[in-house]
């Protein structure tokens, strides 16, 4: 196995104030020959000690074995070239396995490539598996998705439509809401069953989790049911006359888990609390939110609080009003246009969100007007 | 099984997993047609799926009925087993799989499984001869589950059809697909001058095997598309995995593709439905469906056109009409509309289930509030998903708005409909609703949603149909607002409310009376021989009409 990175381990120095333990440098730790007279000389001592017990030279035998097996472990403990976790395996091997033990050490320690202490460097991107000639040939001849959903064939529609709802983020659920208006009653159908399975699938879970939380107010329970509904109210599958009061508990959950939680995770809460704040459109509350605990979270937590931070001072200029915040915090001297991508993406993409969902407004049947659910949705947005 | 009476019925119906032990659309169909013909004899065969699913019958069963029969899918689930028992099953086994594979000749049902899953040819000629290989039983659930033969033939199915499938996952899939039809195809023939099957599938397959068997001819009726909602039921289903599922996970590509490949197993399961179906429409001597939607469907699933009548649903007329919707005369056209005040009593009538989609009749509810005064009931039993209908109430007291909707349970409808303004139904699938029909009768519009035959139930099937105008709305599936909107509509406009409920009644009248449906199925039931003294008697329907 090759270890990833190596340059970038060996030139990166700790934080400032990072209280971690230091990994290891394996890299450097294999580039040093592997000392082996500790192990021939325990060896020796091991082979002597067999002799002697063969041999039944005298009735002392047994006991001088005994102790030549133990002697055998001391160069290996006392060997200064090796270090300590080579240590602790030497003797593990050398005494659990007599005479063959040390050897085995050996070849263990020598060996190149496995049992790494650090196999794959954690920040960096996971290998992509190539993609088989199969999904290419599927790739290069499927449809789109949605004209697949109106197009395809029945199993094709069925399995796309399995696919949205095991994803249940916010394009999937944008998705399936716009097949509820296609012209085949049966696409629209299994459309709505999706989208019910999806509201159901949440209600069952939140359930669960608030009678958790009622018996005992864990910090875990306490962000998952915060998250959970943060990740409903953005894909769109809280019901949206709900989604005040949804909010407004999760904002509770996530001050018990603030509470409670073990303090190196102020970081989780924060980024939750503002990404709820963000799907409820209060980018002020957002704001506020980021702002008291930015400087207090680790390095990881504190780039995705900024990606979102950049985030809400856009939206406060996407809302009809300024909050006493929006004012106080970003005052560019021309706000930044609205119909192009915006920047919010990175953030969603470190904190593994996805884009919001479709907006709402008024829906006008005949000639009655009713008014659209209190969502979040429902805000018109300047995009000129 | 229970014989009641003995001797052999004119009419064996046979039902799958509904009348008389399950309440719903169909099974109270099943009583009302066997109600509406005392002068012939029924006997009543229910295809479970196992002893334990079913409760006491929700329906007392007419004078008429002769017999009432049970088969299961599944037989009952065994105790545990302690460590003698498991040697002795485990001898028993090896006992089997060494008498399995004597065979002579190879075994025509294994024959004729093999083609209902490897046919994709809807030419009904083929499905009858699968169905003569099928009705030969000639094999026995352990030559399935231990012979060689049937592992060829599952080994076929692999290669064939589901190379994508993991294969454990295949073979027991195999196991659960065919053991219920040997079972149900080894059950004993039920005599009866003619069969009559509620629904293609099981009881379907049990119908054209009694039928292919005996030479008496067979009826079909189908209120849904069977194979159709076995389908959507297919897709949701978390017992099949998908190999799909299995790649699935954190952020992989594979879940971003855009094309996302079929599901072997559900596809087998599907093929198998439609190959049930297939067999059913194949042997039927008359297929009666409830409306043109249903027919367009059953003609593309391989149905033949010239087998196929339109039946539609029928209900009584009360004798004296409720007070008008919006006041005045319902069936009028007069202007003057006396206004009831308000709020408009909106109706939800049927089971609290999630295929009812109560949740989005209350969504839309909420928004309508938020314009209109409204007196919202939900009536119908709720004790068959009781998490559902917690999960519907725990919505209502979340949205505030329990005093403007009660759940009030279930009713006779004589004291339902003149206590509404309108009906709403919001359902994900329905066949041809009596609910809509006994609203009709009362004068009361209906808002439903564009599922089955509501449409047509609504807007019109033929012209002339048409021409009596829209007697209400039709919404999407699962679109609130549009609901909320026509329950506005309706709640401002009482003209429109009064003509709309005198179209249904007009249409109700015209086109969808109980004694019409019962007119129809007692010339289909003598046409195919039941009842040789019936032909001179009048229909009861008809005579309590007349």
């Amino acid at each position: 196995m090759t270890l990833t990175s190596p340059q970038r381990r060996l030139d990166d120095q700790p934080a400032p104030g990072h209280t971690g333990t230091r990994p290891i440098d394996v890299a450097v730790l294999r580039a040093r020959p592997l000392p082996i007279a500790p192990w021939i000389a325990a060896e020796l001592l091991e082979v002597v000690g067999l002799v002697l017990l063969i041999a039944r030279a005298s009735s002392f035998g047994p006991v001088a074995a005994g102790v030549l097996h133990l002697a055998a472990l001391t160069p290996i403990v006392l060997w200064p070239a090796l270090t300590p976790s080579e240590r602790l395996l030497g003797v593990g091997f050398a005494f659990s396995i007599p005479v063959a033990g040390s050897l085995l050490a050996l070849v263990a320690l020598g060996t190149v490539g496995r049992g790494e202490v650090l196999e794959a460097d954690p920040d960096a991107m996971p290998e992509l598996e190539p993609l088989r000639a199969e999904e290419l040939r599927r790739l290069g001849e499927a449809l789109p998705c949605c004209e697949a959903l109106l197009a395809g064939g029945i199993e094709e529609r069925r399995a796309i439509i399995a696919t949205l709802t095991r994803r249940a983020d916010a394009d999937s659920v944008a998705l399936l809401r716009w097949a509820l208006g296609a012209a085949d009653p049966e696409l629209a159908v299994e459309a709505a069953l999706a989208l019910e399975e999806m509201t159901a699938s949440f209600e069952t879970r939140m359930a669960e989790l608030r009678e958790e939380l009622a018996s005992a107010p864990v910090a875990e329970d306490a962000q998952d049911a915060a998250e959970l509904i943060t990740d409903a109210i953005e894909a769109g599958i809280a019901e949206p006359a709900l989604v005040p009061s949804l909010a407004h508990e999760a904002r509770q959950f996530f001050t018990t888990a603030a509470l409670t939680a073990d303090p190196t995770r102020a970081g989780e809460v924060a980024v939750g609390r503002a990404r709820l704040e963000l799907a409820v459109l209060r980018p002020d509350a957002a704001l506020a939110a980021i702002d008291e605990t930015v400087d207090q979270v680790d390095s990881e937590a504190r780039s995705v609080l900024l990606a979102l931070r950049d985030e809400a001072v856009v939206a406060t200029h996407a809302l009809p009003w300024e909050s006493a915040s929006a004012l106080a915090s970003y005052h560019p001297a021309v706000p930044p246009p609205l119909a192009v991508h915006r920047k919010l993406s990175a953030a969603r993409r470190l904190s593994g969100i996805h884009r919001r969902g479709t907006k709402g407004g008024s829906v006008q049947v005949g000639v009655v007007q009713v008014p659209a659910p209190a969502s979040t949705r429902e805000v018109p947005i300047d995009k000129s | 099984m229970t014989n009641l009476e003995g001797g052999t019925a004119d009419v064996c119906l046979l039902v799958e997993g509904t009348y008389p032990f399950v309440a719903g659309g169909v099974s109270s169909w099943v009583h009302d047609i066997i109600r509406g013909h005392p002068e012939l004899k029924f006997a009543v065969l229910n295809v479970g799926s196992h002893p334990a699913a079913y409760g006491e019958p929700r329906f007392q069963l007419p004078e008429n009925v002769v017999g009432l029969h049970r088969v299961f899918c599944q037989e009952a689930a065994r105790p545990a087993l302690d460590g003698d028992q498991r040697a002795e099953l485990r001898e028993e086994i090896r006992r089997m799989r060494s008498a399995v594979d004597s065979r002579a000749q190879p075994s025509r049902l294994l024959e004729g499984l093999r083609r209902l899953h490897l046919e994709d040819d809807p030419d009904p000629r083929i499905w009858r001869g699968i169905l003569t290989d099928l009705a030969t039983s000639d094999l026995g659930i352990p030559e399935l589950l231990y012979g060689r033969a049937s592992f060829d033939l599952l080994i076929a199915i692999a290669e064939q059809i589901a190379a994508e499938a993991p294969f454990l996952d295949l073979f027991w899939h195999y196991r659960a697909i065919h053991v219920p039809v040997l079972r149900l195809l080894s059950a004993p023939v039920v005599e009866a001058a003619c069969y009559h099957a509620v629904s293609t599938g099981y009881a379907g397959l049990v119908a054209a095997a009694w039928s292919h068997r005996t030479g008496r001819p067979l009826a079909l009726t189908e209120h849904g598309i069977y194979s159709r909602e076995r389908d959507m039921e297919l897709a949701r289903a978390d017992w099949i995995r998908d190999a799909a599922e299995a790649e699935d996970g954190g952020f992989g590509l594979r879940k971003a593709t855009w094309a996302p490949r079929v599901s072997p197993l559900r596809r087998i399961w599907s093929r198998f439905f439609r190959g049930l179906s297939r067999i059913t429409y194949a042997q039927a001597t008359r297929i009666v469906t409830l409306s043109d939607v249903n027919r367009k469907k059953q003609i593309a699933d391989g149905a033949p056109i010239d087998k196929i009548d339109i039946v539609p649903n029928g209900v009584d007329l009360p004798q004296e009409l409720p007070a008008s919707p919006g006041g005045g005369d319902p069936g009028g056209d007069n202007d003057v509309i006396e206004l009831r005040p308000p709020p408009l009593r909106v109706g939800f009538v049927g089971r609290v289930v999630p295929i009812k989609d109560l949740i989005t009749f209350i969504r839309a509810c909420d928004l309508a509030l938020r314009s209109v005064e409204l007196d919202v009931r939900v009536i119908g039993p709720m004790d068959e998903d009781g998490g559902y209908a917690t999960r519907c109430r725990d919505l209502v007291a979340r949205l505030g708005r329990a005093e403007q909707i009660r759940f009030v349970g279930p009713m006779p409808p004589s004291k339902i409909y003149p206590n509404l303004d309108v009906v709403v139904l919001t359902s994900f699938s329905e066949g041809q609703p009596l609910v809509i029909l006994e609203a009709y009768a009362c004068a009361v519009p209906v808002i439903s949603t564009d599922v089955g035959a509501c449409r047509e139930m609504i807007e019109g099937r033929t012209p002339a149909d048409r021409a009596i105008g829209p007697s209400g709305f039709v919404t999407r599936v699962a679109t609130p607002s549009e609901t909320a909107s026509a329950l506005v509509a309706l709640t401002r406009d009482p003209k429109l409310r009064r003509r709309m409920g005198a179209a249904g009644r007009k249409r109700v009248t015209t086109f969808y009376q109980r004694r019409d449906m019962l007119a129809a199925y007692r010339a289909l039931y003598l046409s195919m021989g039941a009842g040789g003294a019936v032909a001179q008697m009048p229909a009861a329907g008809a005579t309590a009409e007349a």
